[in-house]
């Protein structure tokens, strides 16, 4: 039950987080998996790759090819315009939401 | 031995992630390819268990993509009564709709859209081929036993010419499309 909450939770707020990450710098996709996966976002890399085509079928992000240092050449995100716009429009609503929720969850009183 | 290990993750992964959308399945999997590349076999390894299980990368992935919505029973069954009965409306191009509509649904199989399509031409050419060897073995025979004039010089009306045997065999290709669309009915409404 647990577990299914908080992939609940994840699934209205893990596309902002990839558009938040992506704000900073282009990124990969190992890059991304990796980073989302430790912050227990995405369960595995497999889950990424779809969000990606979604979010690039939208036109918030878009992607181009890079060579590395090491040799292969990555395909590396980017967030467009659509998607910084997207981006600020969810910040609005996350932080009118947040305290909002919390107001009506309130914090656990019996332990204290 | 690194291109081994890879190819080998490669391949587990492709095999699984079978019924994820072609698009989709071609960018998971070049997009670890490019992570797994130019990777000694020790990072490889690495590399590959941090990746995980090929399984759970498919299921989660199919776990992100909504199902196709389920297809109406329209289009198959239509594409099956043309293949069945098409050709006889309109002579061949009735077919060729019957089997194109085939080939647009999603219902029928790759095996099946390929064994329908190829099958009467397949089965007309082999009935051509076989009567042909049966007739010229026939003559054959008749030779050794005739010794009179050349047949060639009496052409016995009631014996079908050479090139008849090849018009009634062009007769399997309706029979044929009528059983392949028989079955292509019953696959569609099985579905």
């Amino acid at each position: 039950m647990t577990a299914d909450l908080g992939a609940q939770l994840r699934k209205g707020v893990v596309e902002s987080c990839v558009l938040g990450l992506l704000e900073g710098e282009p990124m990969y996709g190992w890059q991304l998996s990796e980073t989302l996966v430790a912050h227990g976002m995405i369960a595995s890399i497999g889950t990424l790759y779809p969000m990606l085509s979604r979010l690039r079928a939208q036109g918030l992000v878009t992607t181009y090819a890079e060579a590395s240092e090491t040799g292969p050449v990555r395909k590396y995100y980017e967030l467009t315009a659509l998607g910084r716009t997207q981006l600020n429009d969810f910040r609005q609503q996350w932080a009118a939401f947040v305290p909002a929720v919390d107001g009506f969850v309130g914090r656990n009183h019996t332990h204290d | 031995m690194t291109e081994t290990i890879v190819t080998d993750y490669l391949l587990e992964l492709s095999e699984a992630l079978a019924d994820v959308p072609r698009d989709l399945r071609v960018e998971i999997i070049a997009g670890i390819r490019e992570e797994l590349d130019g990777l000694s076999a020790v990072d490889a390894e690495t590399r590959i268990r941090e990746l995980g299980d090929p399984a759970f990368i498919a299921a989660a992935a199919k776990e992100e993509v909504p199902p196709p919505p389920p297809e109406s029973r329209a289009v198959p069954t239509v594409a099956a009564i043309l293949v069945m009965i098409g050709g006889l409306i309109i002579p061949v191009a009735g077919w060729v709709v019957g089997i194109v509509l085939m080939w647009m649904s999603r219902v029928f199989t790759l095996r099946s859209k390929i064994i329908v399509t190829l099958l009467p031409t397949l089965v007309t050419l082999l009935t051509v081929t076989i009567i042909g060897a049966v007739v010229v073995a026939s003559r054959a025979a008749e030779d050794d036993t005739f010794h009179g004039p050349s047949l060639d010089s009496f052409a016995n009306p009631l014996i079908p010419a050479f090139y008849d045997y090849f018009h009634s065999s062009i007769l399997t290709l309706p029979v044929v499309a009528f059983a392949t669309g028989v079955w292509l009915l019953v696959r569609a409404r099985k579905s």
